[in-house]
């Protein structure tokens, strides 16, 4: 019985033993690579990524507008930003006698107690080289501090058990942009502190004038939003990361893909040996196609048009080449310097009546007035509703039995004149109209044509849509379709007869871009509308969205047009003769217009109505500004109404409205016969003076400086 | 009867010794291997220079503290086994119950610590195990499976003792009497280290089959209630361990789960021929927890592969294969119960050590015998051991049947 007991016994013990075995077999053979993984990941320390430099914005002669320029960080552990809070220095403490920088065989209290000290020489030495403040340096870390406790309440507001976050063990700056001098000197002396170190880092700086700094935009940290819809995501070290400064406006964000360098990436083991260590690449220069002294000096020009105007606001202006389309110049007026911006970025962005921030020249729509007249007349002699030497009769009025409405200008400005009697008895024809900005032809040409055709051609020649500079200011203006009128205008959502008569020469709802205008100009001078280009990279690529088709125009009826405009401003007697050039070889053609524009609003009185029926008034800019007052009440009162409060240019009901100065023209050789395509040269220009009042006498004269400017500057840039 | 010669190590056999050479070869060397005192002796600033210290200070501090003692367990191991071996088993009867209720009292004078605070008794991780004797301390846990093993020996070498359900309550009584007092430690794994011994023992001495299945089955129910109320919350989780040790979860397996996962991956990364002695990068770093004591065997994994550890298996293999024929071949009642209690408590322990290091049972405090640090576990089994040189050098004359071949 006791050998068949044992015989058990042995049973039992070989199939524990086989257990065992292939449980070993299972860990050191089959899984051995899992296990294998899982220890390296264990043996390197996090990857550390090396910020890469972005790429410079350079103008298109190849001068630097904004680029990064290496500097360095001081980076500190947070344990030591956190100050006396002696949990984080006991954790610090463990982590260095982890990996033997510290002795390990001493109480845990007295490593921390050493750490201590030497932290508080080290705020010492670092007031020493840097020169910064203690005080400033504190109210730094404190800062960092607080924001990273603030990260560590919302995550342990979603997941309770977290007991402590990343960054509560990581490095912040605490200061940044320090010069190699002061790097070097830090790096020396607190060489033998692990929880400090001097990092390359860099700090972008602006050496475009202000003219450009719309166009260049801004950059900002990454948010939530753009690091989930980077196209580059996938790319571990392309991709967009939190804590990131990314483009959010201008050339910086359009071109983000071109500018954003490649991270590097240092792989480490324990023993802080290097595994791996990519240098980071820099991100590639972008160039725009603006001309930056061209962009000053009109900026100069414009500034000047502005502030001598009655209601000196804003301006803007465009210079298109019009044979590449790309943009020479994007001016918008008022700007603002780097500087200004960090120190006064607040005030920029209150300034309701000024609004320095936007780039009027892409984000501000205007009605185009008398200069998309050009449109109407295409349309007309495209549609076929007007012949080019059908002359119509100029009767002051347009509506037989009303001379109240719907006058000409020369009707308004001189009552009882019509052009017909100021030297076309018989009407007059397609060119005499332009040349004299005749508004009962333009009207009759509408009616013609209607709203339907007249707004496909608002919209053939680029209105109502964006001219493919990509840039998140640009806007679409507004090409006011049937199907928009009953969208966007509640109070009257049929198409009025008399609406189609305001489009044609301007006015009502089309609302249209200084680049727009431009580039209308330049599709009359080239035969074709074409999307514009303002950045091209280093290889010449344009950079940008998808190129828009280009509209081919019929030079046939362009003729008549480029006579009328070329008589504008070159005939004496054209509604822009003070715009001609005093130069021989270069002729410049274009039309003015004075646009009928609504005062801005500079603030408003909003009505808020407590439930009990009492009211209270706000004086506010925005809407949200206004329900920032009542933000800490609860229930807030409800928002009944709002009132205009002041007005810009002050206004009263019934007044005058005031009007935005316009002119859009094209240069072209002098040689150039009447009517024939311009060959060499040949610029559209588009300027807008807000509130200026005639186009002919304040937008013209600007225009005509920025084409001299143009023509002589050229053998420079050409 | 005819004698031979007291201390012959040819009738043991170097089929014992070369097994248990291996063992504590292999332990002493990845003891060695992963003594951290000689590295931080090196960068330590707070400690006199080398020079200045004795020639004993130097040495320790050249081979490593731990090194330094778990040599001389083993030496002092050794000579307890030698000791034992020369003690006639058939004349040691009569001191079983002594010894046995020498060390029940030094168990209970642990328990009585909770509430008296005795000299000599410190808490260590919240146990109170060692009776601190000078250089060394004592663990009378591990000394319990010895003198548990000569008690049961003792009590049932009469057949009446086992082979009536009332005869099983003394042996019972017996264990359940140090394991109650080992919970108060607490001390789980060598709690759980007396069932097998009681078992295996009573099994081979010839219980009938029912008793055993019964107090078996009456066991198994009591488990739940075992893990419900018996069990404190940390013991629980080492079950939980076992089970979720598959989970995806990252911060399961750098809480709870950490010890077993960085022994697997100690082992995994061994692969089948090991990484060399002294081991991976993942050993030298020290990223293995308890490596040179209850995990041992990782480390043994990780420097010598699956290789290595088929080695310590079958070092063991040749243990309970040698002790067992002694076992067989003895024809004192006594001497049989003894070797075959001494290989089940060798082997058990053995096999609990392994199943907990790769992750088939939960982790307790188990060492694995002759490999892992620690006095107390070394020189109770290498007395263990001496116990069953001692019967397999007094082997009888074969005339008669052997005992226990009655046929139920």
């Amino acid at each position: 019985m006791f050998e068949r007991r044992l015989r058990w016994f042995i049973v039992l013990m070989v199939v524990l033993t086989g257990v065992i075995v292939a449980r070993l077999v299972e860990i050191q053979v089959v899984r051995a690579a899992d296990y294998q993984g899982l220890a390296d990941r264990q043996l390197t320390r996090p990857i550390q990524y090396l910020r890469a430099p972005r790429g410079a914005i350079r103008d298109r002669n190849g001068a630097l507008l904004i680029s990064d320029v290496p500097t360095y960080d001081v980076n500190v552990h947070y344990a030591v930003l956190s100050g006396e809070d002696s949990r984080y220095l006991e954790a610090l403490a463990r982590e260095l006698r982890r990996s033997d920088i510290a002795p390990k065989d001493r109480p845990l209290a007295e490593s921390v107690a050493e750490l201590r000290t030497r932290v508080a020489g080290m705020w010492r030495k670092l007031v020493e080289l840097t020169g910064v403040p203690e005080d400033s340096l504190r109210a730094r870390a404190a800062s960092i501090v607080r924001r990273t406790q603030a990260m560590r309440d919302f995550i342990r507001s979603r997941s309770p058990n977290v007991p402590s976050i990343r960054e509560e063990a990581l490095l912040h700056p605490l200061i940044d942009n320090v010069d190699d001098r002061t790097a070097v000197g830090v790096r020396l002396a607190l060489e033998g502190d692990p929880w400090l170190r001097v990092v390359p880092s860099s700090h972008r700086v602006a050496r475009a004038p202000d003219a450009l700094m719309h166009v260049l935009g801004r950059l900002g940290a990454a948010s939530p939003e753009q690091i989930e819809a980077d196209s580059l995501a996938a790319d571990e070290l392309r991709a967009l990361a939190r804590d990131d400064l990314c483009g959010v406006s201008g050339v910086e964000r359009l071109a983000e893909l071109t500018l954003r360098g490649t991270r590097g990436r240092v792989v480490e083991d324990f023993d802080r040996h290097t595994i791996e260590h990519t240098p980071p690449q820099p991100g590639r220069d972008v160039y725009l196609t603006i001309d930056a002294q061209i962009q000053s000096r009109v900026y100069e020009l414009l500034a000047e048009a502005v502030e001598n105007s009655e209601h000196p606001a804003g301006g803007a202006a465009v210079v298109l080449d019009a044979e590449t389309r790309e943009i020479i110049a994007l001016v918008s007026y008022p700007a603002y310097s780097q500087e200004q911006l960090e120190r006064e970025g607040d005030r920029l962005a209150a300034d309701t009546r000024r609004t320095p921030l936007r780039c009027r020249a892409v984000s501000n729509a205007y009605p185009p007035g008398s200069t998309c007249k050009v449109i109407t007349l295409y349309g007309g002699l495209a549609e076929g509703v007007v012949g080019e030497h059908a002359r119509i009769h100029c009767t002051g009025h347009f509506l037989p039995n009303d001379q109240g409405k719907f006058r000409c200008w020369i009707y308004n400005q001189y009552p009882g004149v019509t052009h017909d009697m100021r030297g076309y008895p018989d009407g007059l024809d397609a060119s005499d109209a332009l040349r004299n900005s005749c508004n009962i032809y333009f009207y009759t040409v509408g009616d013609r044509l209607g709203l339907e055709r007249l707004c496909r051609w608002f919209n053939a020649l680029g209105l109502g849509r964006t001219q493919g500079t990509g840039l998140i200011e640009e806007t679409d203006g507004i090409v006011p379709t049937a199907e928009w009128l009953a969208a966007a205008r509640p109070g009257s959502p049929q198409p009025q007869a008399a609406d189609v008569w305001n489009y044609s020469i301007g006015q009502g709802e089309v609302c249209a871009t200084p680049l727009q205008a431009a580039n209308v100009i330049a599709s009359l001078a080239e035969g074709e509308w074409r999307p514009v280009c303002l950045a091209r990279d280093g290889s010449g690529r344009r950079v940008g969205p998808p190129e828009a088709p280009a509209v081919p125009l019929d030079e046939r009826h362009l003729r008549v047009l480029r006579e009328g405009l070329w008589r504008v401003v070159n005939e004496r007697g054209g509604t822009a003769y003070a715009a001609k050039l005093d130069m021989d070889d270069y002729e410049l053609c274009g039309k003015t217009g004075s646009a009928q524009a609504v005062p801005l609003v500079l603030n408003r009185r909003y009505f808020f109505e407590w439930p009990g029926g009492r009211r209270e008034t706000v004086l506010a800019t925005s809407e949200e500004e206004a329900a920032l007052r009542f933000a800490d009440v609860s229930p807030p009162p409800r928002l009944v109404g709002w009132r205009a409060q002041d007005r810009f240019p002050a206004w009263q009901e019934g007044d005058k409205l005031p009007a935005h100065a316009w002119f859009t023209g094209y240069t072209q050789p002098a040689r150039t016969p009447r009517g024939a395509r311009p060959r060499g040269s040949v610029y559209a220009i588009s300027v807008i003076i807000e509130f200026g009042g005639s186009g002919g006498n304040v937008a013209g004269p600007v225009a005509k400086r920025i084409a001299e400017l143009l023509l002589q500057a050229e053998p420079e840039w050409g | 009867m005819s004698e031979r010669p007291v201390l012959s190590l040819t009738v043991l056999g170097w089929s014992l010794a070369i097994p248990v050479l291996v063992l504590f070869t292999l332990g002493l060397a990845s003891i060695h291997a992963t003594d951290r005192s000689i590295d931080s002796a090196a960068f330590s600033a707070a400690r006199p220079p080398a020079a200045a210290a004795g020639w004993l200070e130097r040495a320790v501090q050249a081979v490593g503290v731990n090194t330094t003692k778990q040599a001389f367990y083993l030496a002092s191991g050794v000579a307890i086994m030698l000791l034992m071996m020369r003690l006639d088993f058939r004349r040691i009867g009569f001191y079983t119950f002594p010894v046995y209720w020498l060390v029940v009292l030094s168990l209970v004078a642990l328990v009585v610590d909770h509430w008296v605070d005795l000299p000599l008794i410190p808490v260590r991780r919240n146990a109170r195990r060692w009776i601190e004797l000078g250089i060394f301390a004592l663990q009378p846990s591990e000394f319990v499976k010895v003198a548990l093993i000569l008690a049961l020996a003792r009590y049932l070498r009469f057949r009446k003792s086992y082979r009536r359900l009332p005869g099983l309550i003394p042996p019972f009584l017996l264990t359940l009497l140090p394991m109650v007092l080992i919970l108060k430690q607490p001390d789980l794994g060598t709690l759980l280290m007396l069932l097998p011994v009681l078992f295996s023992m009573i099994f081979i001495a010839g219980a009938r089959l029912w008793h055993l299945a019964a107090i078996v089955v009456l066991g198994g129910a009591t488990l739940p209630l075992f893990y419900a109320y018996g069990m404190q919350e940390y013991q629980k989780q080492r079950v939980e361990v076992l089970l979720k040790q598959n989970v995806a979860d990252e911060r399961w397996h750098m809480g709870p789960g950490y010890q077993l996962r960085q022994s697997k991956i100690a082992l995994g990364t061994g692969g089948v021929w090991g990484q060399g002695y002294g081991g991976g990068s993942f050993v030298q770093r020290g990223l293995l927890p308890e490596e040179h004591n209850d995990f041992i065997f990782a480390i043994i994994g990780n420097q010598w592969g699956l290789a290595g550890c088929a080695l310590i298996i079958l070092a063991y293999v040749v243990i309970v294969v040698c002790g067992l024929e002694v076992a067989l071949v003895t024809n004192d009642p006594f001497g049989r119960l003894l070797a075959v209690g001494v290989v089940v408590m060798i082997v058990s322990q053995a096999l609990l050590n392994i199943s907990m290091t790769i992750g088939l049972a939960p982790i307790t405090g188990m060492t694995l015998p002759f490999v892992s640090y620690g006095g107390s576990s070394l020189w109770a089994n290498f007395a263990a051991l001496g116990l069953l040189l001692s019967v397999a050098q007094r082997r009888p004359m074969l005339i008669a049947r052997p005992p226990f071949e009655h046929s139920d």
